[in-house]
């Protein structure tokens, strides 16, 4: 039975939670950490997925008035979302195939079931479903040299009138998103998600968690201080394309 | 295992790539000379650079390094890479799958012009400029590492298929120009139409800027894959596509490959379609082949096609679709290159349930060289056979 890293960030900055993904990656490339499952609560931001256009999926008219930041993650497709300081993400790093992209699925089914929920996957989805709703979503990165990234989200509460604002979806977000308070009728402490989710993984994955840490390594925070500059750019925000190389040739 | 410089005489330096291909390197005429061969002797490139002379070389950590008063300049190996580890891309993708070779010049000081021209002499290749993308293609899901954007894909100018694979040599990528302090900028490359000489531009804004030395990596790397990717599946559609070529000779198929991958796993369907032989632009299938579960990493994925017909002198399009097993607005992708050599053709309502047979489809705008090849066994000449009708003719007399 391996033994995994477990950290909890608790709030975190929109640009930083958005580059841990990226600060694991290279750090694991350079074998500075283990096998690692991160928690964090994101500030109020508007996420756009890796390959989203900004103009068609988020009101920046509305997001620049209400002060609300956008940020380009490093997994994702097409979509966006709002956060709110009551989703909970996570951002998992292992060696590719070890173990397989249905199984990190299923740890998040998993974890929520340990909290009384009829979780489940949705076919050819990154989302799961309690009954018919989205209550968490996922999404993977693969790397070269082999590693992936699993990244995704657990929804304690929603604002549902900030998410129709702040988005142009045409989705109706209150038939298909629900979130653990409503299904479990309580108040729900992120602690308690974390307790079930990090469950989730030790029983899926058959792996164990060392005692949790609530802060980075030096090393760590090194490389997401230098991320920085990359995921406040307008050029990532906008296009999704950024590097360190400055291009004069690029066309306007 | 590293890709090793051999010296074989005292001005005479060799390398073999991952796929046992030969890179000479020479120091000829105070020039240094790298001449990159693929397939044997069929095709190569030779590259080299007047405006740095000297008597002397060294050779000193699998590197061969001519110096003179304003320059050094380098050739060695180059080990395959991701644009994530080279410099820094979001894109991860890899590059040089074989290796390659690296041309450095290093400035001493800055430079009288922004530019230098590396001479060439190109045999039996086609070097084809990979543009910038545009919103439009972004949105659409192509993606096109930011070396690969302004570089040139080099491929053979007639053959491809079987020990040809795609016709793909080289990829020469985007150089980076970096300063003493590790400051960075895109390069320009140029190739004339001639394919004569190739011009490196850096920004001359850079040069006044820099802190010196200054180096300029310009890499030649060997591998049969596009550059690019495009989307064939995602969640809620399917897309097909697909490059024409004509067969030199007549054959059976063995195999069709192609080169795919995405965030999740796909299944995926491949064809060949004869071009317009049921009309103007309606192409008959005439073999096709499901794989399951083809992976998520960028991979060749085979397709078992034995024994399909193929005729000498004829088109034929070979084509793929996938059915994106992964999560909603990902994309599984299909690599190739832009500015290709013949047609290419696109569908972007494609069924994975009910393919359309014949493919009724018009060529592209902008043709594509998608990295899907054949692999089949030339039909032999008969000779025996008119040695065996001859004597029966002759009987009957």
């Amino acid at each position: 039975m391996s033994e995994w890293r477990l950290l909890s960030l608790g709030a975190t900055d929109p640009y930083v939670s958005q580059s841990l993904k990226e600060m694991f990656l290279q750090a694991f490339k350079r074998e500075l950490i283990p096998n690692t499952l991160c928690f964090y609560v994101p500030k109020r931001h508007v996420w756009v997925g890796r390959r989203a256009s900004v103009e068609k999926q988020v009101d920046l008219e509305y997001c620049r008035k209400e002060k609300i930041p956008i940020v380009r993650g490093l997994l994702g497709g097409t979509g966006a979302v709002i956060f709110d300081e009551d989703i909970l993400d996570w951002t998992t790093l292992v060696l590719k195939e070890q173990p397989s992209i249905q199984d990190l699925r299923h740890c998040v089914a998993e974890g929520l079931r340990f909290m009384g929920l009829e979780a489940e996957l949705k076919p050819r989805s990154n989302d799961v479903l309690v009954g018919d709703k989205k209550i968490s979503g996922t999404a993977i990165g693969v790397f070269h040299g082999g590693f992936f990234i699993f990244g995704g989200d657990v929804i304690v509460d929603f604002n549902y009138d900030l998410c129709e604002n702040a988005l142009l979806s045409t989705k109706n977000h209150r038939e298909w998103v629900t979130t653990l308070k409503a299904q479990l009728g309580r108040e729900v402490s992120f602690s308690e998600v974390i307790s079930a989710l990090t469950q989730g993984f030790e029983t899926t994955l058959n792996i164990k968690f060392d005692e949790e840490s609530t802060s980075l390594t030096e090393a760590e925070k090194q490389i997401l201080e230098s991320l920085q500059e990359k995921y406040r750019s307008e050029e990532w925000t906008k296009r999704g394309r950024w590097s360190p190389v400055k291009d004069y040739w690029r066309p306007l | 295992m590293p890709l090793q410089i051999v010296q074989t005489k005292p001005n005479n330096y060799h390398f073999k790539t991952k796929d046992n291909q030969r890179v000479d390197i020479e120091h000829r005429n105070r020039q240094l000379v790298v001449t990159l061969h693929k397939w044997g002797e069929e095709a190569s490139l030779e590259i080299s650079l007047d405006m740095v002379l000297s008597d002397k070389h060294q050779f000193l950590e699998n590197k061969i390094e001519l110096e003179n008063e304003a320059f050094k300049l380098r050739a060695y190996p180059i080990e395959a890479r991701s644009t994530s580890d080279l410099y820094g891309d979001s894109e991860d993708m890899v590059q040089c799958h074989e290796g390659g070779v690296r041309f450095e010049l290093v400035l001493k000081s800055k430079p009288s012009v922004n530019f230098f021209t590396i001479p060439i002499k190109a045999k039996n290749l086609r070097f084809s400029y990979q543009p910038f993308l545009t919103d439009e293609e972004i949105e659409a899901g192509h993606i096109r590492p930011l070396n690969v954007e302004g570089s040139y894909a080099v491929y053979h100018t007639t053959k491809k298929n079987n020990q040809y694979m795609t016709g793909k040599a080289f990829h020469i990528c985007r150089p980076i120009a970096e300063d003493a302090l590790g400051n960075k900028a895109w390069c320009k490359i140029e190739i004339d139409k001639k394919a004569t000489c190739l011009t490196i531009t850096i920004p001359q804004q850079f040069l006044d800027e820099a802190t010196y030395p200054v180096t300029i990596d310009p890499d030649f790397g060997y591998t049969s894959t596009g550059g690019s990717t495009r989307a064939i599946g995602v969640s809620d559609a399917v897309y097909r596509a697909g490059s024409a070529w004509t067969m030199p000779a007549s054959g059976e198929t063995n195999y069709l490959r192609a080169y795919i991958g995405g965030p999740n796993v796909a299944n995926c369907k491949a064809f060949i379609n004869q071009k317009d032989s049921e009309g103007a632009n309606s192409h008959g299938q005439i073999a096709t082949k499901e794989n399951l579960n083809c992976a998520a990493a960028a991979h060749w994925e085979e397709f078992t096609l034995t024994g399909a017909s193929l005729i000498a002198e004829s088109a034929y399009l070979l084509n793929i679709m996938a059915f994106y097993l992964g999560g909603i607005k990902e994309t599984y992708a299909v690599y190739y290159d832009a500015n290709g050599a013949v047609a290419s053709y696109w569908e972007s309502q494609a069924s994975y349930a009910s393919p359309e047979s014949p493919w009724n489809v018009s060529p592209e705008a902008t043709t594509l060289d998608y990295s899907i090849y054949v692999n089949y066994t030339k039909l032999a000449v008969k000779r025996g056979l008119f040695k065996g009708l001859f004597p029966r003719v002759i009987g009957k007399k």
